[in-house]
């Protein structure tokens, strides 16, 4: 059981760590896209693969369901041409780029493996989602609430930037 | 991996099929997931022959036709025939299309579609998995098919299909408000996000049905009536693939084989949102009469898988009903209907079940006294 | 198996309802901050496109009554919702200089003539939702809610800052705003899911212990240390300057005030909460594994302030535009303040009264610094320095204020400035950070240079036209007036102020 316990993780984290690889290197802006949307369904992959299951489907129902359909939309409605984004590379921010990411990325490595973590949850795979509502209706009342509140400011907000330029014209 | 009950199927197939038990150990696992794939795959090309061929004669004795008579009696065999045909068509890519992905957008489309039937049960055991998560992860894994679409839709580099992927992602995203507020709503009356949790809350006298759970239950299922046609992207909200406008849409590239595995997809998908309406609001797989539901055995079984099918059958005729009746709507329209109409509707009966959960919880009109002895 | 089998446990919910219940009664500045926003919203969208002046009113309103409430608030310190907040004397005198700076906010927006008209129904309802962010990230102790806080402040701001009409710089600005925030933000966020792992706990307070136990790990240095790079976006201090002038120059003036002293408060508050927990004065920081390089807390904080200081004033020196001098010099006041924090010491509150202090006076000062400007460019219509020549003959009553407002943010006597930024330096000297305390000295000589350049322009230089200008209308001249008689004042109740004598943190 557990070498495919393995295999699944692997090929989790591959579909998960590859495609965010690939949104590097794809030179149309709508590949790199469907990379993306590849990457975060291996990380909702991994969630499961952890027993997180509504977190798991929260992603897929929020990342594939919202966030990239509205990205893919916008790609859309926005191109006119086929965008190269090789073309919006600058050379010259090359070394630069490469060095910070290099810094930024040892310094990660270190971390994850230097620190000693602290696990919380349990090793048992329990169903999460009755636990969620309890702690939603009860510890983390007051963020639940106030998510309300930013949700409503973007909402607001969003249209209020729309539509000024077409109330002006 | 999410839960699962002792029930499920995969420990059922291993009964049925002993040989499986017998390959070398290290098989197990890869042959269980093939078996267990197979039987959706299945039970969705079966729906989608079935589908297509009523489909052709409803709308055809709607419009006083015969409809396909040819092959078998009453032209059953005329979808099996133009389904041969199709796979026997040339595999055609336009050259100026995104290759990799026009292949593979019907593959997502398909697979969102397979990713559904896991979580639909048919029988108390006879359901894939019986996810802890299942309302939910049905609502998450129905925006993959159309992630398929848009796909299509791009991958094609075809104004018309562009258009059809916009509007289909428009569409899909506007409506999955009112469908998630109706879900919500369901589980809100169910106490459970599990699947086959949600039917066996409705076991007994129909009168347990949600759809009669409490007095707004039945603006919920025809919100949700209406808002799973958008979803489908079924006549009159097919803005996406509008014949008279956009040729036909997202799959005007598609040809072949490719196409008839989108136009299965798409059965399929009306086949899970016809037992969706069925499992959510009209008893699942019970038929509502206490003591035929209570049959044990393959007989038993028969029944309750019956009265699903025939529950979904229905209301599948209802969507065709629905499509050969009524004309498009606008796009303006569809949005209204959506923002403005179901949106609060949906909000206000939401709130109203909550309340009438919390003062009256557990057998809804039956708690109320008027019908001594008919519950559970 | 079924849910509905689960009862729910009676007594449990109502210890629970109780519990929010009392949660509720230390809240009620932000609930009604909460209704006036949606009211607000609504009344903008259901009875009036027309009277958006009465938004106004509303919002003042709103804001004033949440006002009082914050000085009724029960004063014994308590935990809020299950340890999301912190009530204490702390968090509300925050909350009170950010509700007083609204107040200002909305007085100024309808002092801008370049904004009436202009969906006012929206950018109110958008600024108290900015303002209940800030409140909460003022008593926020739980990281989750820290987070939730900074985004609602953040997301508000991007919306306001593009109000400004027919702008395309607005629009760049809150473009520029956006971008760079959500990089904070996300930078912000790593940290904190870094510290969840390592402590397994949320709460902020938790840091405290496990500071000690976990000093020399690297791990912990750096998920502070994103944390407190999300927080320096906030406070505009370096690295996460950068957007500043940019930001400050688009955005309408009215909302480029209450970004520079409501959103820098927040962030201190946040800042100061996070840092205590930490402990800087026993010796805490990054320290690399093999025990050759340590940094302490004390002086990563004393490094930033001292670069912050220095890059903001010498930006400064160079600018034409008003609004992007004072954005500068915003910096540079960063700077300044984060010297207080760098001395903070949490046995006797020392860096704590400096820093508080230091804000409140840095509220009526730039926000006074701000009406000018507004009252100015209604009648000039111009926010170039150039614009201000001869200003002291021909407004000679906005000239005279802004000079009172200039010496107070060089700190110069007689103005609040001057105490205030006496009390960091003390502070800085006490904790002996004398190398900081002589940076800022020569920060400030330099700082004097430009702000004295203004002062040359209004008085020494003449303009070409002679005839003085209308006088300002009677909100201009309350509101500068109004603003100018604390910053004089708070210089003679100085270090007396007893309000930010008793500052205490919940924890």
């Amino acid at each position: 059981m557990s070498f495919y316990e393995g295999l699944l993780f692997y090929l989790l984290a591959a579909t998960a760590v590859l495609p965010g690889v690939m949104i590097l290197f794809s030179r149309d802006i709508v590949h790199a896209a469907f990379w993306l949307l590849a990457s975060l369904a291996g990380v909702a992959g991994l969630y499961l693969y952890l027993g997180a299951d509504f977190l798991g489907f929260t992603q897929v129902m929020i990342y594939i369901g919202g966030i990239m359909i509205l990205i893919i939309f916008g790609l859309m409605v926005t191109h006119k041409q086929k965008i190269s984004l090789s073309q919006l590379a600058q050379k010259r921010l090359l070394v630069p780029a490469v060095i910070t990411g290099g810094i930024i990325l040892t310094a990660l490595l270190y971390v994850i493996n230097k620190t000693t973590w602290k696990p919380t949850a349990s090793e048992e795979m329990e169903p999460t989602s009755a636990d969620i509502g309890y702690l939603l209706m009860s510890d983390y009342l007051l963020p639940f609430e106030i998510a309300s509140i930013v949700l409503l400011v973007g909402l607001v907000g969003g249209v209020y930037i729309a539509r000024r330029k077409e109330r002006e014209a | 991996m999410p839960e699962t009950t002792t029930g499920a199927l995969i420990y059922q197939i291993l009964e049925l099929l002993p040989f499986l038990k017998e390959l070398p150990e290290f098989l197990h696992i890869p042959m269980l997931m093939f078996v267990t794939g197979l039987i959706p795959v299945t039970v969705i090309s079966l729906v989608g022959l079935v589908g297509v061929y009523m489909e052709r004669k409803v709308s055809a004795f709607m419009q006083i036709r015969l409809g396909p008579m040819e092959y078998g009696p009453w032209g059953t065999l005329q979808t099996l025939a133009d389904g041969i045909k199709l796979m026997g068509k040339e595999d055609i890519i336009p050259r100026e299309a995104d290759k990799p992905l026009f292949i593979l957008a019907p593959i997502a489309a398909f697979v969102g579609v397979f990713l559904l039937f896991i979580a639909i049960p048919f029988d108390r055991d006879i359901i894939v998995v019986d996810l802890n998560v299942g309302i939910f992860y049905l609502a998450a894994v129905a925006s993959i098919e159309v992630v398929g679409i848009i796909m299509a839709g791009w991958a094609s580099n075809n104004k018309w299909s562009l258009l059809g992927a916009m509007r289909e992602a428009a569409q899909v995203v506007a409506y999955e408000i009112p469908v998630g507020i109706c879900l919500v709503t369901v589980v809100i009356v169910s106490g459970s996000f599990s699947m086959v949790d949600i039917v066996e809350e409705q076991k007994g006298l129909f009168l347990n049905w949600f759809i009669f759970r409490n007095p707004v239950m039945w603006v919920v299922f025809i919100a949700f009536i209406i808002a799973s046609l958008a979803e489908l992207k079924r006549a009159p909200f097919d803005l996406p693939e509008a014949e008279s406008e956009l040729v036909s849409g997202f799959h005007t590239e598609y040809s072949g084989m490719r196409f008839s595995i989108f136009f299965i997809a798409e059965y399929g998908a009306m086949f899970v949102a016809s037992a969706l309406i069925a499992i959510l609001f009209l008893g699942g797989y019970y038929t509502g009469i206490p003591f035929l539901d209570n049959i044990d055995g393959i007989l038993g079984i028969l029944i309750r898988v019956g009265a699903l099918f025939g529950k979904a059958f229905a209301f599948l005729f209802l969507q065709m009903w629905i499509r050969w009746t009524l004309p498009r709507i606008r796009l303006d329209q569809m949005f209204y209907l959506c923002y403005k109409v179901l949106v609060p509707f949906g909000f206000v009966a939401m709130i109203i079940t909550a309340f009438w959960q919390m003062v009256l919880p557990g057998d809804g009109f039956m708690s109320l006294g008027w019908a001594p002895g008919l519950g559970k | 198996m079924l849910a509905a089998t689960k009862q729910l446990d009676t007594k449990a919910f109502a210890e629970f309802v109780s519990g929010v219940g009392d949660s509720v009664a230390g809240f009620w500045p932000e609930i009604v901050l909460g209704i006036t926003l949606c009211a607000v919203l609504l009344y903008d969208l259901v009875l009036s496109r027309e009277r958006s002046k009465n938004t106004a009113y509303m919002a003042f309103g709103g804001t004033l009554l949440s006002l009082a409430l914050v000085f009724m608030l029960p004063s014994e310190p308590r935990s809020l919702f299950s340890g999301m907040l912190a009530l204490d004397s702390f968090s509300t005198f925050f909350k009170a200089v950010i509700l007083i700076g609204t107040l200002v906010t909305v007085a100024l927006t309808q002092l801008d003539k370049e904004n009436i008209g202009a969906r006012l129904g929206e950018y109110y309802g958008i600024l108290l939702a900015a303002v209940l962010g800030m409140m909460l990230m003022a008593s926020s102790t739980n990281m989750i809610m820290i987070y939730l806080a900074v985004e609602l402040a953040s997301l508000s701001s991007y919306v306001i800052v593009a109000h400004r009409r027919q702008s395309r710089i607005g629009s760049e600005a809150s473009l520029k705003y956006a971008i760079y925030g959500s990089v904070a933000s996300a930078l912000m966020l790593y940290g904190i899911s870094l510290l969840f792992g390592m402590t397994g706990s949320l709460s902020v307070m938790g840091l405290a212990d496990l500071g000690i136990r976990m000093a020399t790990d690297v791990g912990f240095g750096i998920a502070v240390g994103l944390v407190l790079a999300g927080l320096a976006y906030k406070m505009a201090a370096f690295p996460m300057h950068f957007w500043v002038p940019d930001v400050y120059q688009g955005a309408p003036t009215a909302v480029t005030a209450f970004l520079s002293v409501a959103s820098k408060t927040a962030a201190f508050a946040i800042l100061l909460r996070f840092m205590a927990s930490l402990d800087p004065g026993s010796a805490t920081g990054i320290k690399m594994a093999d025990g050759g390089l340590f940094l302490d807390w004390t002086s990563i904080l004393a490094v930033a302030a001292a670069v912050t200081m220095t890059l903001g004033n010498l930006a400064a020196l160079f600018q034409t535009n008003i609004k992007r001098m004072l954005g500068y010099s915003s910096i540079a006041h960063a700077g300044y303040i984060l010297m207080g924090v760098a001395a903070l010491e949490v046995s006797d509150y020392a860096g704590f009264k400096a820093v508080a202090f230091y804000l409140l006076v840095y509220l009526f000062t730039n926000l006074g610094a701000f009406a000018v400007v507004i009252v100015v460019s209604n009648q000039v219509k111009s926010e170039e320095i150039e614009a201000y020549k001869g200003l002291g003959t021909r407004m000679w009553l906005p000239a005279l204020l802004l000079t009172i407002f200039l010496f107070s943010l060089i700190g110069m006597p007689p103005t609040a400035g001057f105490t205030g930024k006496f009390l960091l330096f003390r502070a800085a000297i006490d904790k002996g950070l004398y190398w900081l305390a002589i940076m800022g000295g020569i920060n400030t000589a330099v700082s004097v240079y430009y702000y004295m350049r203004i002062l040359k322009f209004m008085y020494l230089e003449d303009s070409a036209e002679k005839t003085p200008y209308p006088a300002p209308c009677l909100l201009g001249k309350v509101l500068t007036v109004g603003l100018a008689l604390p910053v004089l004042l708070l210089f003679f109740l100085g270090a007396a102020a007893g309000w930010t004598k008793n500052l205490s943190l919940l924890g």
